[in-house]
């Protein structure tokens, strides 16, 4: 069972622990008297109207470096890295050879041959691996190094229209203003006496920032977030929260909404998949005309008919009711909450053709009922993308 | 902000009683992780100006000048073990000296958490949780193994033969697993009696 720095204190304060991968992690804290709901709404509001602290150590972490790092990771990644500029950060989606997403995450420019890539933390070793296993036996012209450093940093997610005002009560070495330090931007620098790497980038949706400090300080960075975040009211929270932060916006998570046979257009994201770029991994494969035709499933959003209602995760969705199985099914939910923010049941999923069937409703055979729900676009809030832009 | 508070993984376990070896963490060690490619004389010639030594080439095997040590982890990759004070420093350096070499240096000193085992006893110990030989000479002061221990990875440099000084080094997620690892296997009543070495049946 693997640990991040602040295990302890998550303990302390009676978290709830899911596994991720080898690790645990807090899922959430609920206090005296709170079930878990409560906790994770409570957690979710306080990132929504205040501020936020997640504990995202387990993100991996790769360092990629040579003179051939920029055009590694256009190979790797669906879309452009080469013209990432120094400091600053960006999304990339990663495909096996047959054009399905095995994973995603910021990488970072820390030099012109210099990279940082964040993997999702249960992939961490596996696309280390991967890395090394195409710089080995495909690419070996190319000079690059991979060295994993997942576990030489703690990091931690700041998050919520107050993020700025904690962050700038810790003291940093470096500008943090919202024209000096714009979204997916990074830093190196001091907070105090801590060194660390700072990344404004959002997994919430809203105004947020993420602090790496080498682990062994990450106990103490994360006391000191929490007692400059309580005057504006700082909670910690856990996945849970953190899940349906992200699906409220939308954001994808590799292996909820894909199960090794999703492509990016499967799940709307055409956008980072470059078409200029001569090749990359997978890029091939997309052409195949069975990843390219109409009714394959697609990634929706769905709004029950009953707003407290909460499909169960992986419900299917039948093309008519029947009396009685068998039924004809045409896709299933990946993703599914209740939204305190939106005061309303939320959920993604994967339906055949599903960008055409915008508010169309669906039934969803239950045992022993039937929940109706309308197709909608998968982002539920802040469409815009306004608060993160503050 | 005051001074920097310094936490190690295992900084507030307590320390283990009844053990047939003796255990501690180790935490005032800075590493570097270094690639580079070996066969590269301009690469090997300038870690020798800045750590004053020749990176060893022979797999499992390390080198030492001073209080900086190599140890050898793959064709291409080192972990530079020196006193933790030293890292910016030396980093630096590194890169300075590596500047338009192919190469890589890497603060790692925070990535994993050793654990040194001494006495007479721990070789007995760490093969419960080995399937190396851990007895064969081939094991002598100075060899670096990466393996897997207990489930997990680490690696496993021999300091010295006899007295036994061995520092294990996990993953510093895996530090407290490691840790009750040792405490459970290490118990002075759970000692392995080995039988020796058998002779090998004549056909």
């Amino acid at each position: 069972m693997r640990r991040t720095a602040i295990f302890r204190w998550h303990k302390a304060q009676n978290a709830v622990f899911e596994p991720v991968g080898q690790w645990r992690r807090a899922y959430t804290y609920p206090r005296a008297g709170e079930d878990k709901h409560a906790a994770i709404n409570r957690e979710i509001l306080a990132v929504r109207r205040k501020v936020g602290l997640l504990d995202a150590s387990t993100l991996g972490k790769i360092e990629i470096k040579g003179p051939d790092a920029a055009e590694f990771l256009d190979r790797i990644y669906t879309n452009m890295f080469s013209s990432l500029k120094v400091g600053r950060c960006r999304y990339g989606l990663m495909m096996n050879e047959l054009g399905f997403l095995i994973d995603d995450g910021v990488t970072v420019r820390l030099g012109d041959d210099h990279f940082l890539m964040h993997t999702t933390s249960g992939g961490a070793d596996r696309i280390a691996a991967w890395l090394e296993e195409w710089l080995q036996t495909e690419w070996t012209q190319y000079k690059v190094f991979v060295t994993p450093v997942t576990e030489q940093w703690a990091q931690f997610a700041i998050a919520g229209p107050k993020a700025r005002e904690v962050l700038s009560k810790l003291a940093p070495d470096f500008d943090i203003s919202a024209e000096g330090f714009p979204h997916m931007a990074m830093k190196e620098g001091r907070l105090g006496t801590y060194p660390v790497r700072l990344y404004r980038i959002s997994f919430s949706g809203e105004l947020s920032y993420e602090v790496a400090t080498p682990a062994n300080f990450g106990r103490s960075v994360w006391d000191q977030i929490l007692a400059a975040g309580a005057e504006f009211g700082i909670e910690a929270y856990g996945t849970e929260a953190l899940h349906v932060l992200r699906a409220e916006k939308g954001y994808i998570v590799v292996g909820d909404e894909t199960d090794g046979t999703v492509t990016p257009f499967d799940v709307g994201l055409d956008g980072l998949v470059s078409k200029k770029k001569a090749d990359f991994i997978g890029k091939r494969s997309l052409e195949q005309s069975f990843l390219k035709s109409a009714g394959r499933k697609q990634l929706v959003g769905l709004l029950t008919d009953d707003p407290k209602e909460v499909l169960p995760d992986g419900a299917y969705a039948v093309r008519t009711i029947k009396d009685k199985p068998p039924m004809e099914m045409i896709g299933q939910v990946t993703s599914t909450y209740y939204s305190p923010t939106l005061d309303r049941s939320i959920a993604m999923a994967l339906i055949e053709d599903g960008r055409n069937r915008m508010g169309e409703t669906l039934s969803f055979p239950l045992e022993g009922k039937v929940v109706r729900a309308r197709i909608t676009d998968p982002v539920f809030y802040d469409k815009e993308g306004s608060r993160q832009n503050v | 902000m005051s001074e920097a508070q310094f936490e190690s993984a295992l900084q507030s376990r307590e320390g283990p009683a009844d053990l047939s070896v003796e255990i501690r963490e180790i935490t005032g060690r800075g590493m570097i992780d270094l690639r580079g490619l070996a066969g590269e004389r301009k690469f090997m010639a300038a870690v020798k100006e800045v750590l004053g030594l020749d990176l060893p080439k022979a797999p499992r095997t390390s080198a030492a000048w001073g209080d900086i040590q190599a140890l050898w982890l793959s064709t291409d990759q080192w972990l530079i073990l020196f006193p933790r004070a030293k890292t910016g420093e030396l980093l630096s350096a590194l890169r300075k000296a590596l500047a338009g070499i192919h190469s890589f240096a890497v603060d790692v000193s925070d990535m994993r958490s050793i654990i040194r085992v001494e006495g007479d006893d721990a070789r007995m110990v760490l093969l419960k949780g080995s399937t190396l030989d851990l007895l064969s000479p081939e094991y002598a002061a100075g060899t670096v193994r990466r393996l897997r221990f207990a489930e997990i990875a680490a690696l496993l440099h021999i300091v010295s033969a006899g007295p036994d000084v061995i520092d294990v080094y996990v993953f510093r997620s895996y530090a407290d697993y490691a840790w009750d690892w040792f405490l459970a296997n290490g118990r002075a009543v759970a000692a392995l009696r080995p039988f020796g070495r058998q002779a090998t049946p004549t056909v």
